[in-house]
């Protein structure tokens, strides 16, 4: 759709850090039995502030502390489900726990990919490649970009 | 019906000849107060009336903070040749309006009907008088043979299954081109008006909005926000809330997901307005989504779909450059010519939106009007 009441999600606003990278750009960021199942837990990977949720198929999703929208501690926002696209007055829950939704101003993402739910949008939360590998959590941070 | 473009007319903006024309806000009169309309009404209701003194309300109290400063809304140079008021004799509307100005559709609009639908008659009143009124227009004007004009039929707000026994009586009639909800103070999103939704999407019919002169004055219409206008400039100005307050309401309410083909046209509430309050509307839906899921997409695709405002009364800044930027930022295809005809803030096509590209300028005078119209 071209022209009409165009309106974007805002672009992509990232937080400035000091380049911390080292060559090898995996972190071990703790035993895994130390991260509660289910429940985001943040913690500080290089100079990033960094949110982990273990799940109990031994999934572990990582995003960065850091709302693309405005630079919110989104990690400190809910992990929840959603109200999924419904008829009128009806209203399904759907997606339960994988959703971040950010403290500040209720934007939604699916904390193991990023993307925002029912939204078009190019605005992605970071996330980070994570694995347990002899009951520890490693998450790679990945290269360095301009941005970082 | 067939639409043709006037080839040439005097008062015809320049390049316009060869471009249809239409005319989204023309208010018809019926002259005489309530007594031509007696014939249309079942004759113990016309007996209320007569008991009751009935009359359209022309006369007003000797004075009335909303009543124009120059004494009429309705323009003093436009009253009929046989000194009749503005709109009420469709010859000299023909001659006056639709010759003069070009124009090629002209949708006829009853204020009179309107204040009786909304709040000033009792609820089955309404009804009996908005037929009376809609029959009157369709019977005694010449709209059968002078096919330029076309009626927005009216309905009440107070009685919605009247208002739907209303819409299957004369809905059909190929000279009816939309429906003229005038509006109560229950806002657009309510379940309380989707029966008639759905009577006017079974008739292929837009929703016509337009305020009814009731607003801010009567109790039981739609009130501006904040408090009591003092005079009729002020009250003028911010009509507009209204419009903006149940594009709102129709934005979060999940009635274009419940009625997907139907169309809403916004009449004489302007349209600068609606550039902003999109920005927030979908800006808050991008947050707040999951409080209303039945929005299943982006309000702003259901407007673009679906919504239309007529241009009058146009906004003059300073410099014309802005209010073609302004559209060309909202996005002309929400656009529909109006006149307001016979009304003293009108804007006629040759002094109209004369800065925009011409393919713009045709596509808001014309195009995009038959594409919402029954037409």
């Amino acid at each position: 759709m071209s022209g009409p009441l165009q309106y974007r999600s805002p672009v992509y606003f990232d937080e400035p850090v000091q380049s911390d990278m080292t060559a090898s750009t995996r972190v071990n960021i703790g035993a895994a039995e130390t991260f509660p199942l289910n429940t985001v837990r943040i913690v500080t990977a290089g100079k990033r502030e960094i949110g982990v949720v273990r799940r109990p198929d031994g999934r572990v999703e990582a995003v960065r502390n850091w709302c693309p929208h405005k630079g919110a501690p989104i990690c400190k926002g809910q992990l929840t489900g959603t109200a999924l696209p419904d008829a009128p007055g009806t209203l399904t829950w759907g997606r339960d726990g994988e959703i971040l939704r950010c403290p500040w101003h209720g934007f939604e993402f699916e904390m193991a990919t990023g993307a925002r739910p029912f939204v078009d949008s190019r605005m992605r939360l970071r996330v980070y490649p994570a694995t347990i590998e002899n009951g520890e959590i490693w998450v790679d941070l990945g290269p360095r970009t301009a941005k970082e | 019906m067939n639409i043709e473009a006037p080839q040439s007319q005097a008062m015809r903006g320049k390049g316009d000849a060869g471009t249809t024309i239409v005319d989204c806000d023309v208010h018809p009169v019926v002259a005489g107060g309530f007594t031509p309309l007696y014939p249309f009404m079942p004759k113990a209701w016309a007996e209320r009336f007569k008991l009751k003194l009935a009359r359209v309300p022309n006369i007003l109290p000797l004075t009335f903070r909303f009543e124009h400063p120059s004494g009429s809304a309705a323009r003093h140079d436009a009253a009929t040749p046989s000194g009749g008021p503005a709109g009420s004799d469709p010859e000299y509307m023909r001659k006056d309006l639709l010759d003069a100005h070009g124009i090629s559709i002209a949708v006829l609009t009853s204020l009179q009907a309107g204040q009786m639908g909304t709040v000033i008659a009792g609820p089955d009143e309404s009804a009996i008088i908005i037929s009376a009124f809609n029959d009157y227009f369709l019977d005694v004007w010449p709209l059968k043979t002078e096919t330029r004009l076309r009626l927005a039929m009216a309905v009440t707000a107070q009685d919605p299954q009247a208002a739907v026994a209303e819409i299957n009586r004369v809905g059909k009639r190929p000279e009816v081109c939309a429906i003229y909800l005038p509006l109560i103070n229950i806002l657009m999103g309510n379940r309380y008006y989707e029966p008639i939704y759905k009577a006017a999407a079974e008739h292929g019919l837009p929703i016509l909005l337009h305020v009814t002169g009731t607003d801010s004055v009567h109790y039981g219409a739609p009130n501006q926000a904040g408090g009591f206008p003092e005079n009729y400039p002020e009250r003028y100005v911010s009509l507009s809330q209204i419009g903006e307050a149940n594009l709102t309401s129709l934005c979060f309410s999940g009635v274009f997901e419940k009625f997907p083909t139907l169309k809403f046209i916004f009449a004489e509430y302007s349209f600068a307005w609606a550039l902003p309050l999109m920005w927030r509307i979908n800006r808050t839906w991008e947050s707040l989504r999951y409080d209303v899921p039945w929005v299943k997409r982006p309000p702003r695709e259901y407007v673009s779909e679906r919504v239309r405002f007529s241009t009058q009364p146009l906004d003059e800044p300073h410099n014309p450059e802005h209010l073609k930027q302004l559209i060309s930022m909202l996005g002309p295809e929400h656009l529909v010519f109006s006149t307001d005809y016979p009304h003293w803030d009108n804007d006629f096509p040759a002094q109209s939106l004369l800065m925009l590209d011409k393919d713009v300028r045709r596509q808001i005078l014309g195009a995009n009007a038959l594409k919402v119209l029954r037409t």
